[in-house]
């Protein structure tokens, strides 16, 4: 079941009980207290007609003499049954006051019992106790009250007969009335609560859509919810979850789609030498050759095998750098950067480079090998960067604010200013025929980068085109036990 | 008209940045009998596109400046069939490809023997290939596949016709026994079978060509023409 009908459901089933079993009480404590009265009423009735026949007794005794001719019924009976009934009937409002006079064996001696009636009550009662029923004929009630009473040592009974059909008719039209009231309860009530449900749920309804519409991976909107109360509270928190999640979904689709690329220059830059590798192996199998073509096909494979062997070694060596920990030492700047020199001079004279390094000693926490790539990396794309003589390739090092800047600069082609923000992603070259025709694979830059990244320092480019390009690397200076 | 050669020379310019891969497949061309003009990138395709007219362009799709795509556009008015070249095996690039108005699509890296064979069925289909294809004496008329050895016609199964053309459209390059049979049987080579030396062998023997198709050591034979 919904929520919705469960708020509905129980708000009506809680006030509907609550106000029946109220208005069931009220009438039936209401109904109680009339049937008292009416029995008071009745037993002031019983009483009176007993005071009455007393008094006409006792007068008519004094008249006449009756109580001699009590114990013989005959000649007088007639006569004294005409004083009794004299003696027992009482005008009021509402007419004669209903009664009858009987034995105790239940036999009438005057008056009348109401139809409907029998001895019933008189049996059950003994001379000491009075008492009354309650019956229910053609439709209408009637108190039968009787009590015992003594006349010349014989025992009788005065009942008298009260019509308290009004009370039972009271009772009906308040259980008419209420039930009615239930209804148009149960009615308008319904509608109110209906809305008022509505009006509490729609919030959550909203909530929950909203949640559909993320889960299906749509564009979230904001939810609007205008309460400040826990829902509004919910709505708010869903939402900034929403712009939450959907930062993060960006950012994971724009690591898929860089992942994608890297995995289609990837391919791209695969096969190209192994499409070589391959055409050119299949020429030799295949094809009477001279001995000079032989030599020139095979020197093809070698150098397409080469690259390749290239290729692997920097996404090996971009792999591990995302994998591992690597041990930070402390070493002199201008002992690394001396090595650095010595290493790459050789390269630099053979292109007729004129190289200068500019040094200032200084504290470096690096890993000295990773920190050689760098170095060797830069200075070698600043060394393939020139053409023809008149090249000058400057490593520099020196301390500035905060740490420690090493830079490489050249006189060389230059980055065109729209490449500049691409060149350290991988397989990206600026001159492809011209860097591979130099044994480039595209990966030295983003080499570099992620070894910065280790070191928690920072590279930045700038070029211009036919100029020349400087590569600044800075290192954070750290404390003495290590930390960065 | 049957003995006489009717010499058609188809013109075949290639596109591709890399260079190795340009001159693997520009000495494989020439020496199919093609005609081959090269360039390394889209913007010298769009220029010799305007001067000279080309019967198949092979064009690689990562190219520096314009790319493949772009340069198919400036194509496909031209109504030359255009081959492409690519790295990318993804199917959608293929699909990309075939819907700009490739005639073909190969992926890299290849094998010189499919290459041949797809820039001969691309060919065909705009009927620019030679009707009559000959060596020595033997004529074939492609057409009405009627082959003749000296003026007189020989009869042929039609594995052993397949097989015939397969050698004289791939002179003096060892052909595979797997290749063979996978190119005239359509089907995958098992290896232990000996029906391509069967029809081999009859074939030549029918026509006289048991000195000019040569069995290659171990790997399948090879149709010698000097040239």
């Amino acid at each position: 079941m919904k929520f919705f009908w469960k708020l509905f459901f129980s708000i009506i089933l809680v006030t509907e009980f609550f106000v029946g079993v109220s208005g069931y009480v009220l009438i039936y404590s209401s109904f109680k207290n009339s049937m008292e009265r009416e029995i008071e009423a009745a037993w002031q009735e019983n009483d009176m007609l007993c005071f009455s026949l007393n008094q006409g007794l006792a007068w008519s005794m004094e008249m006449s003499n009756i109580s001699l001719m009590w114990g013989n019924p005959g000649e007088n009976e007639k006569n004294y049954k005409e004083v009794l009934t004299k003696a027992m009937t009482i005008q009021t409002t509402d007419g004669v006051i209903p009664f009858s006079f009987s034995s105790d064996e239940g036999e009438v001696i005057c008056g009348s019992r109401k139809p409907g009636f029998d001895d019933g009550l008189i049996k059950t009662l003994s001379m000491q106790e009075r008492g009354y029923e309650i019956r229910k004929n053609d439709n209408r009630y009637t108190i039968h009250c009787a009590r015992p009473v003594t006349l010349l040592n014989e025992h009788y009974f005065i009942e008298n007969y009260r019509d308290i059909t009004e009370v039972f008719e009271n009772q009906a039209s308040y259980t008419r009335t209420f039930s009615m009231i239930m209804g148009l309860l149960f009615l308008v009530g319904g509608a109110v609560i209906f809305v008022i449900s509505y009006w509490l749920v729609r919030p959550i309804q909203q909530l929950s859509q909203a949640t559909r519409r993320l889960a299906a991976g749509n564009d979230m909107k904001p939810v609007m919810v205008n309460s400040r109360d826990e829902i509004g509270q919910l709505a708010e928190d869903f939402n900034r979850m929403a712009v939450r999640l959907s930062e993060n979904m960006e950012a994971l689709k724009d690591y898929a789609r860089r992942q994608e690329m890297f995995v289609g220059n990837f391919e791209h830059e695969l096969k190209t030498p192994l499409t070589s590798i391959i055409g050119y192996g299949d020429m030799l199998r295949s094809k009477r050759m001279t001995e000079e073509q032989t030599v020139l096909l095979a020197d093809q494979i070698v150098r397409e095998g080469k690259r390749l062997q290239v290729m692997s070694e920097k996404l090996m060596q971009l792999t591990v750098l995302k994998k591992q920990d690597f041990k930070m030492r402390r070493v002199s700047a201008k002992q690394f950067l001396t090595s650095v020199y010595d290493t790459v001079f050789p390269a630099m004279q053979e292109d007729g480079i004129r190289f200068i390094a500019k040094i200032q000693d200084g504290k470096l926490y690096i890993e000295p090998d990773l920190m050689k790539t760098v170095c060797i990396n830069l200075l070698d794309n600043a060394r393939k960067a020139i053409d023809g003589i008149g090249g000058q390739v400057i490593l520099t090092g020196k301390k500035v604010k905060g740490g420690y800047e090493i830079s490489v600069s050249d006189n060389g082609c230059g980055i065109p200013a729209e490449e500049l923000s691409k060149i350290s992603e991988a397989f990206y070259m600026v001159d492809k025929a011209r860097s591979r025709g130099r044994g480039g694979a595209g990966l030295g830059l983003a080499v570099c980068t992620a070894i910065m990244e280790v070191h928690h320092g920072n590279i930045t480019f700038e070029s211009t085109q036919g100029v020349g390009t400087c590569v600044r690397v800075f290192l954070t200076e750290v404390n003495n036990d290590g930390a960065v | 008209m049957a003995a006489r050669e009717e010499r058609i020379v188809n013109r075949i310019l290639i596109v591709e940045d890399e260079k190795a891969i340009l001159e693997l497949i520009r000495m494989n061309l020439v020496d199919a009998g093609y005609v081959c003009v090269c360039v390394q990138d889209g913007a010298q395709a769009a220029d010799i596109l305007e001067k000279e007219s080309f019967d198949l362009i092979l064009l690689d799709i990562m190219l520096p400046k314009i790319s493949g795509y772009e340069l198919m556009e400036y194509i496909r008015p031209m109504n030359i069939p255009v081959i492409f070249l690519t790295a990318k095996s993804d199917v959608m690039d293929r699909v990309k490809g075939l819907k700009l108005g490739a005639e073909d699509y190969i992926v890299k890296p290849f094998e010189i023997i499919e290459l041949l064979a797809r820039i001969e069925t691309v060919l065909r289909r705009y009927n620019k290939t030679a009707r009559m294809l000959s060596v020595y004496d033997v004529t074939v008329d492609t057409f009405s596949r009627v082959v003749k050895k000296a003026g007189h016609p020989v009869s042929l199964t039609a594995k052993e016709y397949d097989i015939l053309l397969l050698f004289l459209r791939n002179k003096n390059i060892a052909l595979f026994r797997d290749r063979i049979y996978e190119s005239v049987w359509g089907e995958m080579y098992m290896g232990e079978s000996r029906t391509v030396d069967l029809h081999v062998q009859r074939m030549r023997k029918k026509l006289g060509l048991e000195s000019k198709i040569v069995p290659v050591y171990k790997i399948g034979y090879r149709l010698e023409v000097d040239e």
